[in-house]
Formats: C-alpha cells, structure tokens, sequence
C-alpha cells in the first residue's frame, strides 16, 4: 500500500534539495530560455516557430533522464536510498515521488514555451500532454540508466549521450532526411512531432509505445539485477 | 529476560566465499550487546541480515518476526546507524530530520529536542559543512527520532576524538537505562568493555567467543600473574600464588613498590591468543 505521507515527504525533500542544487536546476530552465531568447532574436522571421518544437524536445527529453539518473544514482551512491527504505519508504513510493517531482518540474518550467508559441488552449493542453509523455519515458530511461550505474559521475557519463540520442537525433533530422530515417524510431522524433504539429500518426503510437514496453523491460531487469547483487 | 534478536545457525555466502558460518546468539531486551572483529569478520553482514535487507540461511529473528519476513512496520522499531552515513549532505540538519520524521509519523516539535540530546545545537547548517564528529552526531540523532526498541550502531565512534566519543558512550548507557536494546559492531575493544553487557568476537565468519567481557577476559587469564613496578625503575613479574606472598611483602616492607598490577588480559590479547591477529585491523 502506498503511504501519501511517504509521497508527500519525498517530493518535498526533492524540491529542497534540487533548490539547493543549480546544476539539477539549470537542466530544467536552459531549454526554455534558450527558446525564449531565440524567438524573441527571429520575431517575425521565417522559422522562428521550429526552434519552439526543437528546445521543447530537448526539454522534456533530454533533461528528464540526465537529472532522474543524477538524483536516482546520488541516491544510490550516498546510501540515502537505502536509509529511506529502512524508514518505511517503499521502492514504489521512492520512485513514484522522484519520478513525479521530474515529470512535475519539467512540464511546470515547460510551460514557460507556452508564453513564446501561438497555440490555442486545446494544441496549449496537447502541448503540456506532450511534454509530459516525453518526460515520462524520458525518466524511466534515466531509471534504466541510474540502476545500471555504479555511481552518479558513472552515470552522468551514460545519462549524457543516451539523452543526446533521444532528444538530438529530433534536432538533426530537421536538416538531414537520411537522419529522420532512422530517428523516427524513437520515441523523442514522435514526441517531437507531436509537440510541433499537435497530432500523432498510428506509427507514432506504435514506436512511443514499443520504445516505453523495451525501456521499461530494461529497468525491470536492471532492477532485478541490483536486487541479485546485493 | 526475553530476547530482542535470536540467531541460530545463521550462514551467509557470496558466490562461493562463506562470510557467516552457523552463527547462533541471542542479544537480551535493554542490554548493550556488542559483535567485535576485524574488518571483513562478517560484522555489517550481520547487521544486514538482521535488519532484513540479506537473505540468510538459518533462523534469524528481531522482535520474534523473522528477518526473511520483516514487512516496512518493523522498521518504526528499529534505527540505525550504519557506517556509510546516509545523508542529504545539501539540506540542513533541521530538514534532513524534517523527512525522517514525516516518515516515521513523529511530532516535528521533538526534532530539536533530539538535536540537542547529541550535542547538535545549529540545526540550520548544512550537513554537507558538518565535520564528521557532527555528522556522526546527526545520524545518532536520526536512528534515536523515533525512539526504537533496538538500535544498531555500526561502529559508532570510528574516526571520531576522545571527547566526542566519550560523548556517545553516555548517551548509549542513558539510552540503554531507559530501556533501549542495542546492537553495535565495534573493533574498538575498549569501548566494548566498558559499554557491553555481552560481546561476540567474529572471526573470519565464526563467532570464536561469547561472554561477559570481564569473564572472558578471566577465562583467558592463563599468564596469573602479578607485575610490580618499583620504585628504582625495576618491573618485577610474580606468579599470582600463596607463594609469592612473602616476596611481594618484602618490596613493600623495603618501601620499593611504585605501582602493583594484576595482568588479566584485555579482549584485544583474548582476540589475539585465540585467532593469531590483531582486533584493530
């Protein structure tokens, strides 16, 4: 059974802690106002609105599993996690309080897009859903990669690159046609169009959902593996 | 008196290498019970097992519940101070015992009154700017919030100076006078011997002895005897017998003793004599 007490501790400690920790706090901001300030540079120019689509994407892709894995692994390291689950915190409670403080702070600091685009309020509230889905596959990516760290600059390491596939790979194939071949197979290219045309294509269902149902196999097994080895 | 941890033959592998074998004690409800050994005896493995966080063959059981069984509950009557500390070294004393006492339902009200009990007054600081006698301090603090029936204390004053640890020790025996089982693990045998009711030494996965520590120490008492130190810089060795009576009168009535011991020796020569190696290691 899950204890709301447990969540709501958590996520306050969470949001202390990331307060207190700019590096973690600048993950959920750059992409934002780095859009922000380019749209305000090109007002009026053609392509202003792509960079909204492409920071968005690197936003709820690329900052969820850096800073899922960077909490989940210091965690880890430090041996915080397993004083919390000594002190009647579940593994369930743990990850659903972590998880939903990302998902939380990435689509609350999101929504900072909302003030640069030209949306109406149904493609504002597709929009946010959006950045939700991505950040939501985006943490389990980062779960997958802080259990299969042994420490947190370990997985800083992985979290980085693996995050520059998901959310870069979008980026390129604006420019390169060959690129889209092969990026559209992952969940940050559909994530992307969905943030930039509002809509999703059954092969868009398909791959986000295929991309979820590995990823979250991947973290079952590595969890289960962490488990063994203790 | 009924019995807060129960082990009987109790073993624990890694792959192939055995570090507990068939270990069997049982620790009282209010004593200080204290498990020494060198490092990588099977002390923290112990500890593990016992706070349900290893698998294990054997029986092990803490407040009669299973260790293979324990569900989140157990853990409102246990608290720990395990050697790697735990801390969110970002937040302030204040807020890390904010979380553990959310978690374990206990009045905020009473998170200073614990700060104050192991000496820690600023409460604002950050742990991260803690020294490590401080540190240690807070996690006393942590473990004792939610006023467990046993407490594990894994090396509680490795690393820490005299006066800190002496600190620690009064807080142990106060906390034991109010009831408070308590399980440490030390490689300091002084500390055992004047804090434990009963202690173990483990070696090498197996516990070697199992006693009072004064006991022990008499039961090994096989040199018997008695060393005076003179006043004219000598160290005389007398066997401690009826015997010896009338050559230890004579240093006295010749006005020529300084110091007089009897050589019983300490857990760290009983250690020694038993397994070969030094406890402090």
């Amino acid at each position: 059974m899950i204890r709301i007490q447990n969540l709501q501790a958590l996520l306050i400690k969470q949001i202390k802690d990331t307060l207190k920790n700019p590096p973690v706090l600048v993950f959920f901001l750059v992409y934002p106002i780095i859009a922000f300030v380019m749209s305000s540079a090109m007002k009026g120019q053609e392509g202003a609105g792509a960079f909204i689509s492409i920071f968005a994407t690197m936003h709820c892709v690329f900052s969820p599993a850096v800073v899922a894995s960077s909490i989940l692994s210091e965690e880890k390291e430090g041996n915080t996690l397993r004083v919390l689950i000594m002190s009647n915190v579940t593994l369930r409670e743990y990850f659903i309080s972590i998880g939903g403080f990302v998902l939380i702070a990435t689509v609350a600091s999101g929504s900072i897009f909302l003030f640069i685009t030209e949306k109406d309020f149904v493609g504002s509230i597709i929009f946010i859903l959006s950045l939700g889905l991505g950040s939501f596959i985006s943490i389990i990516l980062g779960l997958c990669i802080s259990l299969y760290a042994k420490n947190a600059s370990a997985a800083n390491g992985i979290a980085v690159p693996c995050g520059m596939i998901f959310a870069f790979l979008p980026m390129l194939a604006n420019f390169n046609k060959s690129i889209e071949n092969v990026s559209r197979f992952t969940f940050g290219q559909q994530v992307s169009y969905l943030l930039g045309k509002g809509s999703i294509s059954i092969f868009g269902i398909i791959v986000i959902s295929v991309n979820t149902i590995l990823l979250a196999i991947l973290a079952s097994v590595l969890f289960r593996k962490s488990l063994a080895e203790e | 008196m009924r019995n807060s941890i129960n082990l009987q033959q109790v073993s624990k592998a890694f792959g192939d290498k055995e570090v507990l074998k068939e270990i069997t004690l049982q620790v009282e409800t209010g004593e200080i019970f204290g498990l020494l050994g060198p490092s990588g005896a099977g002390k923290t493995t112990l500890i593990k097992i016992l706070t349900g966080q290893l698998s294990y063959k054997g029986v092990s059981e803490i407040l009669d519940k299973s260790c293979d069984k324990l569900d989140r509950h157990i853990y409102s009557d246990i608290g720990m101070m395990l050697d790697n500390s735990g801390t969110y070294d970002r937040l302030s004393c204040y807020d890390n015992m904010h979380l553990f006492a959310k978690l374990h339902d206990v009045n905020k009200n009473e998170i200073p009154l614990i700060l104050d009990r192991v000496g820690l007054s600023n409460s604002k600081i950050a742990v991260g700017k803690l020294s490590k006698g401080m540190k240690h301090r807070l996690v006393l603090a942590r473990a004792l919030l939610h006023h467990p029936k046993i407490l594990f204390l894994d090396e509680p004053t490795s690393g820490l100076d005299p006066s800190t640890a002496e600190e620690i020790h009064n807080l142990l025996l106060t906390l034991k006078n109010e009831g408070t089982t308590i399980f440490l693990t030390t490689h300091n045998m002084e500390e055992a011997y004047k804090l434990c009711d009963h202690i173990s030494l483990l070696n090498a996965g197996t516990i070697i002895e199992y006693g009072v520590p004064d006991e022990i120490c008499r039961k090994y008492n096989t040199q018997n005897a008695i060393t005076i130190l003179c006043k004219d810089g000598n160290t005389v060795t007398v066997t401690n017998h009826p015997d010896s009576a009338n050559e230890i009168i004579t240093y006295f009535i010749n006005d020529n003793v300084e110091a007089i011991h009897s050589s019983e020796p300490t857990l760290g020569t009983v250690f020694m004599s038993l397994t070969g190696k030094e406890l402090n290691l």
